[in-house]
Order: C-alpha cells, then structure tokens, then sequence
C-alpha cells in the first residue's frame, strides 16, 4: 500500500483542526498545507473513478478549488479527508457525465435520440501505462472501467479504499443498503461481462 | 490471456495499485501552486459556480436517498454574472449544451444514471456548501442555489418546463370530469332508454325478445355496451364516430362503425321509428337479419298482418337478407350481426349516438421492453467481440486505438461496421470492423441506431 493509504482514514484530525480554521480566515498558507497534505489521496481518489491521469488531475484540483470556495461551510463535524472525498468523488461523477456526453460519447449528428455507448476511460491511457500494468490487472481495469460511474466508485471505495458501507453511504449520501447493492451489482456485471467474453473467445476459437 | 474467474476483490485492488503506480514521478510536486493558482482564476470560479448550479439542479438529496424519482429540476439561476468575458459565456452554453443532450437520452439505464449522479450531485451540494444552511459561511460571491452564472436562453427557457409538467395532472383530472360527466349522461340517456325500452317491451313482447338475444347471444354487443358505459369513451364529443374512416376506428370499434353504414341498419332504422311512432309493437319483425327474424317468428300479432307497414317490413326484411348475403362479414359472422343489432336498439333510445371506440383497444400492441440501447448493452457486446479484436492487434501488429462506427438494426444486429479516423481503410481497420460486424445486441424498439466505439489495442 502507498503511504498515503495506509494512513487511518480519519488520521490527524486534531492537526487539521487549525489548519482549516486558518483557511476560513483566508490563510492561503494554510490552505496549501492541507493541499499539500491531502493531494495524493484526493488525487488517487479521482484517478480511481476517472481511471486516467489526466482527467484526475482535472479533478483534484477542482476538488481542492470548491473546497476553499466552500470551507466556510464546512463545520469540523466530519472529517477533513471525508469532506474531501465527497467532493472528489462528486466532482468525479460529474467529470465523468459530462465527458460521457460531451466527448465520450460519438453519435452521428443525423442519429436518432436515445443512449450511446461510452468511449470507455482504458482507451484515454497510454500504451506505457497498459505495459506497466500488465495484462491481467489491465483486464481487471477495463472492466471495472467499463461499469457506470456510480457502480465503479462504489466499488472502489468499498475494495479499493476498502471503506466500510457505511462511510460509503455518508460519502455518496445514500442508504447503505444502496452500496450494498451497488456493489453486489458491480461484482455481479463483472462476472457477466467476464462470462460474455469467456464464451465469445470460446465461440471463435 | 484471459482470467477465467470474476475479478476479486484482491485482483480489483492489485490493479488500482498497480494504476497509482502509474503516476509520474514528480506529477504532484508542484500540484498545490496549480490549485492556489486557479484560486485567483475568475474562470475557475464560473465553472465552479456552474458545477455547483448543477449539483443543486438535478436532485433533492432526500428523494435520491429514497430511490424515488427525482425529477430533473433546473438550479434557480439567476440572470447575474460574475464576469462579462464571452468566453465565459460560450463555456456556460457549451456546458448548457451538453446537458440539453444529456436529456434526451431515454433509456432506464440512461434515467437510473441520471438519478443517481443527480443525487451525488446533490450530496456534493450538501457536502460541499451546505452541511449546515444556518452555519454556512459562504463567499459573498457565490450562494449556492443561486449560482452567479450566465445560461443561455435556450437553457432558461426550459425552466418553465415542470410547470408544463405540472399543469398535465390538471388536464388528466379535467379529461377524468369530463369523460366521468359524459359517462354518466350516456347512463343516464342509457337508463332513460332503456326504461323506453322497456315500456315499449312491456308493451311489445317481440321488441322485448329481440333485445334479449341481441344482449343475450352477442359478444361484441356487450362489449359496445360497456364502451357505451366507459367512462373514458363516453365524452359526447366522440359519441358520433367519423362515418368517413371506419378502418381509421379501433379494431374492436370496427362492428360498430360499419354498422352505421351497412345497409342492414339502414334498411331497419326507419320500420323502428315507426314502429316507435305506432306505439312499437313491430320490434320483432322490425330487427331484420337471421336473429331478428327468428324472433319474429310465430309472434306476430294478427294486427300485425293488417298493418301496412308489414308489407314494407317484410321486403326490407328480404332484401336484407339478401344484402347481407352480398355483404361481407365485418364482424364474426352471426355474433356481428348480432352486436349491430343491439347498436341499433342502442342507437333508437339513445338518439343514435353510437359507442365510441374502446379506449382499451385503441392502445395498440404492448411495447417491447427495451426502448433502446444503452451503455451497458454496447458495452457487453463490445466486450463479447473483444478478444476478436485484440486478435486483429496481433494479426496486424498494430497498437493504438481503432474507431469503430457501427449501425444496430432493432434486431439488435449490426448492419454495418467500418473503421473511422486514422485507421480508415486499413487492414486493422477492417479486421476490427469485421469483428465489431459479428457483436450481437439484444433486441430493441425503435429506430436503427448508430454508434462509435474506440478500441485501445495494446498489450
């Protein structure tokens, strides 16, 4: 695991404490210091949903940006990193939806209306990267990737970040019922998809 | 090579690591002056506030919690600005664009989505500006719900449209009065002829037998009579079907519908209204058809043989019988005579107002379950022709990305597949096509549709 996640999730609360009383006080520095502090998870975090690094990077730091429009607004009740990850995550989501409408989604201007497919995030990375991470994992990836927004954050945040559902239900602000659902529904495209493409290798060769 | 398992969750997270992996070295050091830096940004603050306007739009926390239907509401945006530079503007009505496209998807998939970034949207919202409304110290400049931003008018003029929305409870509850009122003066009318009906019954026993078995024997009559009684089709305004289109009236309407015209009924509707103006005793012989007939049989008064009108009675009975020998058989064969003879019995204690089509039958063929594709679907077929594909990659030796443009039929086969972009006409192109060619997609209504699909071919 990175340094960054393997710190506890709600670590150095108390030294935040300051730090964002400093910046509702408009102390830059101090704002920096929690950029500087959180950039790697909240980056990470957007890479997870994004699955590319530039549209990650384009997240992160929208994400630090609403957050010092908005850290007046935020009342210590939770904490920092959360606060944090539900923007990232929501600024994720709606990266990812307006890219899927915008870019990602190529409809013939004389089309008839109705859905699209998605240029799945695994084309935006480079060749080096598919090298560096190698066939299986890339497989896991595209996969994953190709799953709905939604379905794939939840996912993450409930293997990958491994956060409990009902931090998940906090973050996304929805029953944990709901990401126990999503994640099951994940897990369950996923054995699809894979089992779609097992039989079609199987039918064509 | 392929996994033969569903990934874990060990392999899930194996491959993000091995994604973090992937970061630049040194691609961080420098990250918090580009976030200071777009601090000072007034640009940044617009796509922020429009962020924000859209987080605020899309749905009510509360109802995505429940899973309810969040209707997609424009955010209150105010006509004020925070810069006055075009180039902010063309953004707003780029983004504006994207979610006016955004809208026309119509998919359950597409809709579920919608929802549910709509609800993380509004969890940003609620995570983000308004954790505690009444705490919430927010910059003077920008008061979320109410975004500073500039929106085309396009886009403003949409915003009337929940109260269009709106407003479609009222016609239905007015349609419902309406059709409920008109239904209930067609009982009554109804009801006030039958109780003509049955003095004129009591008064004649072979006008009496010949609504029994008109009632009695005929499917399609009885179904006239509750499209009479149905309160949706009993608006009088519909009550006189257009005797120009009969094949335009619904296929259960149709029975009736021919009946106004066929000779039958005007062959018997002018001995009832005599047999009416006479205090109507002729119901029996005055029916015509088979049935009718049959009823008359054996029952007519000795009265009956005097009366002038029997003769008249008695040729217009022959020559409907042989019109409709000549006639073709709209309905299903004695039972459709029969039904137009109720109409017609209808039809002379209602003042010929004639049943409408039922509404029921109007509704056509149930819809197929899938309205289109959705991403989910493309992305299963593209995933069943993948390993195709990235034999095209060995094939060809070829890495980088190969862009599809692809037709579905609503069989849900593809029609037609080429290459597009750099790859055109090539052989990887066409190898990818080829395989893109054999995806399979489920069935679907509606139009054939068309798609473009990039494929990352790399190891």
């Amino acid at each position: 695991l990175s340094k960054a996640q393997s710190l506890p999730y709600s670590a150095s609360m108390s030294d935040d404490a300051e730090l964002i009383a400093a910046a509702k006080r408009g102390d830059r520095k101090a704002f920096s210091d929690l950029v500087v502090k959180y950039q790697r998870r909240v980056y990470l975090a957007a890479l997870h949903v994004t699955g590319n690094h530039s549209d990650a990077d384009d997240v992160a730091q929208e994400t630090f940006v609403k957050a010092y429009r908005h850290i007046g607004g935020f009342d210590g009740r939770s904490d920092i990193f959360t606060w944090l990850y539900r923007i990232a995550v929501n600024t994720s989501l709606n990266h990812l939806r307006s890219q899927k409408r915008a870019d990602r989604l190529v409809r013939d201007p004389d089309g008839d209306e109705g859905p699209v497919g998605e240029r799945l995030d695994p084309a935006q990375r480079s060749p080096r990267e598919w090298v560096e991470i190698g066939d299986r994992l890339r497989q896991v990836l595209e996969q994953v990737c190709e799953l709905s927004p939604v379905l794939r954050v939840t996912l993450v945040l409930a293997t990958v970040e491994q956060l409990p559902y009902k931090r998940i239900a906090e973050i996304m602000e929805v029953p944990e019922g709901t990401v126990a659902w999503r994640v099951n529904e994940a897990r369950r495209q996923l054995r699809d998809r894979m089992t779609t493409e097992e039989q079609a290798g199987e039918e064509t060769s | 090579m392929k996994h033969p398992d569903p990934p874990s969750d060990r392999d899930i997270q194996e491959a993000f690591r091995a994604l973090d992996g992937t970061i630049p070295d040194g691609h961080l050091d420098d990250f918090s002056s580009r976030v200071l830096a777009r601090l000072d940004e007034p640009e940044v603050s617009g796509m922020d506030s429009r962020e924000l306007a859209r987080g605020s739009g899309l749905s009510r926390p509360g109802e995505a919690a429940l899973g309810a239907a969040a209707a997609p509401t424009e955010a209150n945006v105010t006509p004020q600005r925070e810069e006055n530079s075009g180039l902010h503007e063309i953004k707003a009505l780029a983004s504006t664009t994207r979610r006016r496209i955004s809208q026309r998807v119509s998919s359950e998939a597409e809709k579920e989505e919608s929802l549910l970034v709509g609800a993380s949207s509004g969890s940003f919202r609620a995570a983000a500006a308004l954790p505690d409304p009444a705490a919430a110290a927010e910059p003077a400049s920008v008061r979320i719900g109410r975004p500073v931003m500039v929106r085309p008018a396009s886009e403003v003029d949409r915003r009337p449209m929940p109260a269009r929305s709106s407003s479609v409870p009222f016609w239905v509850l007015g349609g419902v009065a309406t059709a409920a009122a008109a239904a209930a003066v067609a009982v009554f009318v109804f009801g006030v002829g039958r109780e003509k009906a049955d003095q004129e019954l009591a008064s004649s026993p072979s006008k009496g037998d010949v609504v029994a078995r008109a009632t009695g024997t005929q499917e399609p009559a009885s179904e006239g009579a509750l499209a009479a009684d149905d309160p949706a089709s009993g608006d009088m305004k519909f009550a006189q079907p257009p005797p120009t289109d009969p094949a335009a009236a619904a296929p259960g309407a149709a029975p009736a519908a021919s009946a106004t015209s066929s000779p039958t009924v005007a062959v018997l509707a002018e001995p009832e209204k005599k047999a009416e103006d006479r205090g109507g005793d002729e119901g029996g012989a005055k029916g015509g058809g088979g049935l009718v007939g049959r009823s008359g049989d054996g029952k007519d008064s000795a009265a009956d043989k005097n009366d002038p009108a029997r003769e008249r009675r008695d040729a217009s009975k022959e020559s409907e019988k042989e019109s409709k020998k000549a006639k073709p058989q709209q309905g299903k064969g004695a039972a459709g005579e029969g039904g137009q003879d109720l109409n017609d019995v209808l039809d002379e204690v209602t003042g010929g107002i004639k049943s409408p089509a039922a509404p029921v039958e109007q509704e056509g063929p149930k819809k197929p379950s899938k309205k289109g594709l959705d991403r989910s679907d493309v992305a299963k077929a593209m995933g069943a022709v993948r390993s195709q594909v990235m034999r095209c990659r060995d094939k060809e030796q070829f890495e980088g990305t190969v862009t599809v443009k692809f037709h579905v039929a609503p069989s849900g086969a593809v029609t037609s597949a080429e290459a597009t972009g750099g790859k055109a006409g090539s052989s990887t192109g066409a190898c990818v096509a080829a395989a893109v060619k054999k995806a399979k997609f489920p069935p679907f209504d509606g139009a054939s549709t068309s798609f473009t699909y990039p494929f990352l071919l790399a190891e």
